[in-house]
């Protein structure tokens, strides 16, 4: 484990101050944050943590309010799971809480947590910074472009970097237009997502957010009548793995037509990928297998699969995949 | 057969359920907790090249560093670098997380040499050294001729089949428990515990390593947190001992990380095989020209010889070639792992004869019947040996019937299910070239205590699969004691148990339970002899011949009713009479019926498994519809023990056909897939467990205690009836990549991926 | 265990494998229990190498039956790439099977390594230290979580249940779990064991009649690399209400 110190923050206030310092980071569940730095994988490792779970007021907390369901940074996958409002009206979302990892990082793991997660590569995380990766040292190289690249980006790299979003709540935020609230502004998820240079410091994130930036609370309209979402998730193993194909979906259907379709895919590129070409098939058609399939199929274009030495473990197979994932999820919004 | 009474009880439960369960089964790791220090390693970041320096200053100067010993104090490490990830140098720390750290100060720089990752890059001619053996890469391992050889058999055929397997998967199976040991010092004696499964090879090693003299080594296993042959030998407990006495004696503790577990130790062989089958239009074969390749690693003694066993010894064919190579690359060392060459040598050969009936038309199950070698024959090469009898026939006919293959089977691509999915199933069966009685000796000792109850101290570790309830029930029926009454004092203790081999692996119940069968029948001798010189046998002038003993209590054969327990017995006599010592190599002989055939036999163990699963066009996705796994026990000595074990056999075929798989970058030759979520290890979501259908059939030829075989390996080896299910499913055949058949490579068959 | 006279047999009684009484062992280790005996410690290995110490702070608490105790303990101070900083010294109060341990821990320690190495309580396992296996769950608060991902200073104050309290008393009967493991032959090697166990104990609090896809489901995290899923799920199964 990489040393660090650790300080109890009690107030917001006090942990955006602390954390704004160099070298200083949140800890929320810390199933992320504390197997990167047990792996001492990443020599720009946060040397000072602050706890924001014991913070005043709590940040856990699920309420619908002023057309919104709010969730507040710290609140586990576990209880965004079992929570009856997020279940009905807000599917995509509660889906996406309960297919992540296992029950016990689950209630740990907070939704906060899991859109500040670090990238996913084999190469990024293996232990003692063995491969000086791209995301890790602007000098480096991306070892997945030319090597092990299975689970990556099929929609090429993205400032230099194949890996994939493993993220399973992030596209569900932006298909459904979340707000994202944090100590600085409110950010609409898709300005969010958006990965830093490699010659930005903030190149180990999968977001947007400047330093001593702390998620507050998530902010998601509520879908209008005739709304309906959900989330599919696609690994090799039925639990636990981080996703290899996802695809977040809300449509509104008025008359039996869709009137506006949201399809965002995650797990295939860099940060969550939205198939517009996939909305623009289904906006107008009855949600059946054939519109389904339609959309699956747009989603599934403009893709480049990356080389792989001798052809095999190919990560070609994540196209196949995101046709049939968009279809399942396309369809059970009917 | 004999009537048994404690052997084959279902009703007995592993021994140290109890002690697993309140959490105080003491795996190497909880010994000596609050007054050991800790370690890591510092391992290279080349796959091939030398050492040049090392430089461990900046880690000594780490405060709470205690000591750091490179590949010059530790005699098991070398500056000789053949894989990435080879431990170079350690470091003793007052805690594991310190080490770590230190060890990434330890400043090390090499000669680099081109190190060759692919075995198909190092069987080139004019390929890079690997470096292991002297001028070349390949070494000829296991080469035999059978009547005029495989191309005389060809051209008595009316149909011949040429096919190149690609490698199967290599991987380590992941043990929950790293590799770990404790060592401590007490002046020039050292005890280690270790996560070994055999004490006694862990003894020996640590002697040598340390040039010690071997009563001057204390070894203890007690719990083996999983392992399945990859904890056979101890490297760890000789670095565990190295650094306590470089700290002066002070107990340190080695645990590898799960990095370092996956990147150096043991793991399955990938093997590739260029397999030619001749055959007669019924389908009798004519000849069998079949060579296969074993990637070793940078192990060029790993024990991959036998990739071709059952294809050689389950089939009768008058006229063969059989050729295994060993091929050492750049990478981890492969060997014992859950069966050793078994399983990826019949993931080959059972594809090919799969191909053949494909293209005789022909339901591949009734290829194999045809060719079946017929109970009792002799093995077909040299030296002719009596196998195991009818087993393997056994095992084939109950997967047969209890799934309903006659009814299910069809031509390859031809059943779609209601849901869309394709439906497919297969048949695999083999005699495994393990569960035989191995040459070294075992020893076992029992001990009948004054109270009339029995103690057995077993030499060996504590693998999964209860080997030590075996030997207690062994002893028990030997004894003619109720099960209650014997039970396991110590184990995996050199210093009070006789060397019990290798626990866990095939060889256990049939080996150190044969030297338990006999510590049982010594002592039984003792007591009987005391017995008759015992009240009220004395009086009736009777001979140790005529007594027996059951459930406890010693009698008269011809009288039942005269009889004394145990404890009366023990009563009159010294407490001499109650020991019991035996040794493994007088075993029962082959009997057919009862009646003894000759001398020891092998008497091997033999498997058939079968698969039906539905493949998702879509997804590539495999799912199991039913696996049945018949295994052939010779005699089932611990029931409950058996039918977990087929069980697992189950779990784990399944693991190594849909998801275990090594991952290597190959410039590098690191193994990047060192995490759990990276190696893709099964939850208990994706397992079918209700699914499964397990039978422990006995064929009462063996040469094990009561009949027993060993059965661990057999009843893993067929998970090629998943791949040959797949293509029965989709008439094509999955490229496994040196790995499992993951959706992705099932897609890539499928033309979708 | 939660009566102080238990609690005090518990104290006395010697650490597997170590020589020590437990509480020898803990004052080693820089630990110490509330309720009875106790004393004012200096934590001479509290805090790990690479840490300097720079500042000492002094806390008073009151313990169990009304008693107090004095920590003193050493701030921490880190070095790492262009930063060097200092924190408060990290005392802690963990409530494992209802004894009160308090003690001073280096930031970085991990739950389950303070459990196994600091506190004795080895049925905890460690195997990947990664969150990725679970032989290394106990409950917080009731919940399941990887032991191993937990920092020691953040589940200070929270309830934690081990394996080791979940064994009886001596002489009683295991508990009804226990047995069923037992009984339906659910482990191999046992390394995964406690880890099953203790998240289907938070699996029958929560859900007394969980179905065998929700006990599949309950138990994805907790691997057995033996194969025994099928006894763990048959044993659960014949838990449910």
């Amino acid at each position: 484990m990489n040393l660090f110190t650790h300080v109890n923050a009690t107030t917001i206030a006090e942990a955006t101050a602390a954390t704004a310092k160099a070298g200083t980071a949140p800890i929320a569940g810390g199933s992320d944050l504390l197997t990167y730095l047990r792996t001492m994988c990443s020599p720009n490792a946060p040397t000072n943590l602050v706890n924001l779970k014991t913070v005043v007021p709590s940040m856990a907390y699920i309420k619908e309010e002023g057309g919104f369901l709010k969730v507040g940074a710290l609140t586990t996958l576990t209880a965004i799971a079992n929570d009856s409002t997020t279940l009905a009206k807000y599917t995509a979302l509660a889906q996406a809480a309960l297919s992540v990892a296992s029950p016990e990082l689950r209630n740990q793991g907070t939704i906060g947590g899991n859109i500040c997660q670090k990238p996913r590569c084999q190469y990024f995380r293996f232990d003692n910074d063995d491969f000086k990766c791209l995301r890790k040292d602007p000098a480096g190289t991306c070892f997945a472009l030319t090597g092990v690249n299975t689970y990556h980006s099929v929609f090429g790299p993205l400032n230099g970097c194949v890996a994939a979003l493993p993220s399973d709540i992030a596209p569900v935020l932006v298909a459904m237009n979340a707000n994202i609230v944090t100590t600085v502004k409110t950010w609409k998820a898709a300005d969010f997502f958006v990965v830093p240079n490699v010659a930005d410091a903030r190149r180990e994130q999968i977001n947007a957010l400047a330093a001593g930036e702390i998620v507050t609370e998530i902010q998601i309209p509520t879908p209008a009548t005739g709304s309906k979402s959900a989330y599919m998730k696609w690994s090799f193993r039925k639990s636990i793995d981080f996703p290899l194909v996802s695809a977040a979906v809300l449509t509104t259907v008025a008359g039996g037509s869709v009137t506006a379709a949201s399809i965002v895919l995650g797990a295939v590129y860099g940060q969550p990928r939205v198939a517009t070409g996939a909305q623009t098939a289904l906006v107008g058609q009855a949600i059946n297998a054939t519109s389904a399939t339609a959309a699956g199929t747009a989603a599934a274009t403009g893709t480049t699969v990356l080389p792989t030495p001798g052809g095999t473990n190919s990560n070609s197979y994540k196209v196949q995949i995101i046709k049939v994932m968009v279809q399942k999820a396309v369809l059970a919004t009917a | 057969m004999d009537t048994l009474n404690v052997v084959g009880n279902p009703a007995i439960h592993d021994q140290h359920s109890n002690l697993i369960l309140l959490g105080k089964m003491d795996y190497a790791c909880d010994r000596l907790p609050g007054r050991k220090l800790y370690s890591a390693f510092k391992s290279s970041s080349i796959a091939h090249g030398a050492v040049k320096s090392i430089d461990p200053a900046a880690a000594l100067a780490l405060p709470g560093v205690k000591a750091v010993i490179t590949y010059k104090d530790c005699p098991v490490w070398s500056p000789n670098i053949f894989q990435w990830g080879q431990e170079v140098a350690g470091v003793v720390a007052i805690d594991a997380g310190t080490a770590a750290r230190a060890a990434l100060l330890i400043k090390v720089t090499y000669d680099v040499s081109k190190p060759v990752i692919d075995p198909d890059e190092s069987m080139k001619p004019g390929a890079s050294s690997v470096g292991v053996i002297q001028g070349k890469n390949t070494l000829i391992a296991n080469y035999l001729t059978r009547g005029g050889g495989g191309e005389a058999g060809m051209a008595k055929a009316d149909v011949t089949l040429e096919t190149v397997q690609p490698w199967s998967t290599t991987y380590q199976h992941n043990t929950l428990e790293t590799h770990s040991a404790v060592a401590e010092w007490a002046g020039d004696q050292v005890k280690v515990w270790c996560s070994s499964q055999s004490a006694f090879n862990g003894k020996w090693e640590v002697a040598a390593a340390l040039n010690l003299p071997i009563n001057h080594v204390h070894f203890f296993t007690h719990g083996t947190g999983c392992a399945h042959g990859d904890k056979n030998s101890s490297p760890f407990a000789v670095v565990a001992a190295v650094m306590s006495k470089a700290v002066g004696g002070q107990a340190v503790q080695v645990a590898l990380t799960r990095r370092d577990n996956m990147l150096f130790n043991t793991r399955q062989f990938s093997v590739r095989s260029a397999i030619k089958l001749g055959a007669k239009k019924d389908g009798t074969f004519t000849g069998i020209d079949a060579e296969f390749w074993g990637d070793v690693g940078r192990n060029p003694m790993a024990p991959v010889d036998n990739a071709h066993f059952g294809l050689r010894t389950t089939y009768t064919c008058p006229d063969a070639d059989f050729k295994v190579t060993r091929v050492v690359t750049n990478t981890p060392q492969r060997g014992f792992w859950r069966c050793v060459n078994d399983p990826p040598g019949a993931f080959n050969y059972d594809i090919a004869i799969d191909k053949l009936a494909d293209k005789l038309g022909m339901d591949p199950f009734a290829l194999r019947m045809k060719n079946l070698r017929a109970p009792d024959a002799p093995d077909q090469d040299p030296p002719n040996r009596v196998w195991g009898g009818n087993g393997v026939g056994l095992c084939f006919d109950k997967v047969y019937t209890s799934s309903g293959y006659q009814s299910k089977w069809h031509k390859p691509g031809t059943r779609v299910l209601a849901d869309g999915r394709l439906h497919g199933i297969a048949i695999t069966g083999h005699l495994d070239s393990h569960g035989y009685i191995v040459g070294s000796t075992r020893g076992a000792l029992v001990t009948i205590t004054a109270d009339g109850k029995c103690l057995v101290n077993v030499g060996g570790g504590r693998g999964s699969e209860g080997g030590l309830t075996s030997c207690c029930i062994i002893t028990a029926e030997a004894l003619g004691m109720p099960p209650e009454d014997v039970v396991c004092g110590d184990w995996g203790n050199t210093d009070v148990a006789l060397d019990g081999g290798m626990q866990a692996g095939s060889t256990f119940t049939a080996s150190a339970g044969g030297a338990f069968y006999n510590a049982a029948l010594d002592a039984r001798a003792k007591l009987f002899a005391a017995a008759v010189n015992h009240s009220p046998f004395f009086s009736l002038k009777v001979t140790p011949d005529q007594l027996e003993a059951k459930n406890g209590f010693v009698y008269l054969k011809s009288d039942p009713s005269q009889r004394l327990s145990y404890k009366q017995v023990m009563a009159g006599t010294p407490p001499i009479a109650g020991y019991g010592t035996g040794w493994n190599a007088t075993l029962r002989s082959r009997s057919v019926g009862g009646v003894a055939q000759g001398s020891v036999c092998n008497a091997n163990g033999s498997a058939a498994a079968c698969a039906e699963l539905a493949v998702d066009t879509e997804t590539g996705q495999v799912e199991i519809l039913g696996y049945w796994n018949a295994v052939d026990t010779g005699r089932t000595i611990f029931k409950q023990g058996a039918i977990k074990e087929m069980l697992s056999g189950c779990e784990l075929m399944i693991h190594q056909a849909l998801f275990a798989g090594d991952v290597y970058d190959i410039p590098s030759g690191a193994c990047i897939s060192t995490q759990f979520n990276e190696s893709m290890v099964p939850t208990a979501m994706d397992m079918k467990g209700e699914r499964f259908n397990v039978y422990d059939l006995e064929s009462d030829d063996a040469a094990g205690p009561y009949g027993a075989h060993g059965m661990g390996e057999p009843c893993v080896t067929n998970y090629s009836a998943i791949i040959c299910a797949i293509f029965n499913a989709t008439g094509k055949w999955v490229d496994p990549e040196k790995g499992a058949c993951t959706p992705n490579k099932v897609l890539k068959a499928l033309g979708k991926a | 265990m939660a009566d102080l006279e238990e609690q005090e047999k518990f104290m006395e009684k010697k650490v597997e494998g170590s020589g020590l009484s437990r509480r020898e062992f803990l004052r080693n280790a820089g630990f110490v229990v509330g309720g009875a005996s106790l004393g004012s410690l200096a934590f001479l290995n509290a805090c790990s190498s690479g840490s300097t110490s720079t500042v000492t702070e002094t806390k008073t608490v009151t313990a169990g039956a009304g008693t107090t105790v004095t920590v003193t303990a050493p701030a921490v101070t880190v070095t790492g790439t262009g930063t060097t900083s200092t924190a408060p010294a990290n005392l802690v109060n963990l409530n494992v099977n209802g004894i009160d341990y308090w003690g001073v821990v280096s930031p970085e320690w991990t739950l389950a390594y303070v459990l196994r190495e600091k506190l004795g309580l080895i049925a905890t396992k460690r195997g990947c230290d990664w969150g990725d296996c679970g032989v290394c769950v106990v409950l917080m608060d009731s919940r399941p979580v990887m032991s191993c991902v937990v920092l020691a200073l953040e589940a200070s104050g929270k309830k934690i249940e081990t394996l080791e309290g979940l064994a009886p008393k001596i002489g009683a009967t295991l508990d009804p779990l226990q047995q069923a493991f037992i009984n339906n032959d659910a482990m191999q090697c046992g390394f995964c064991t406690a880890g099953q166990i203790m998240t289907a104990k938070a699996l029958l609090a929560f859900k007394p009649s969980p179905t065998v896809a929700e006990i599949k489901e309950f138990l994805a995290g907790t691997i057995c690399r033996c194969g025994a899923y099928m006894g763990i799920i048959a044993a659960v199964k014949s838990q449910a209400k």
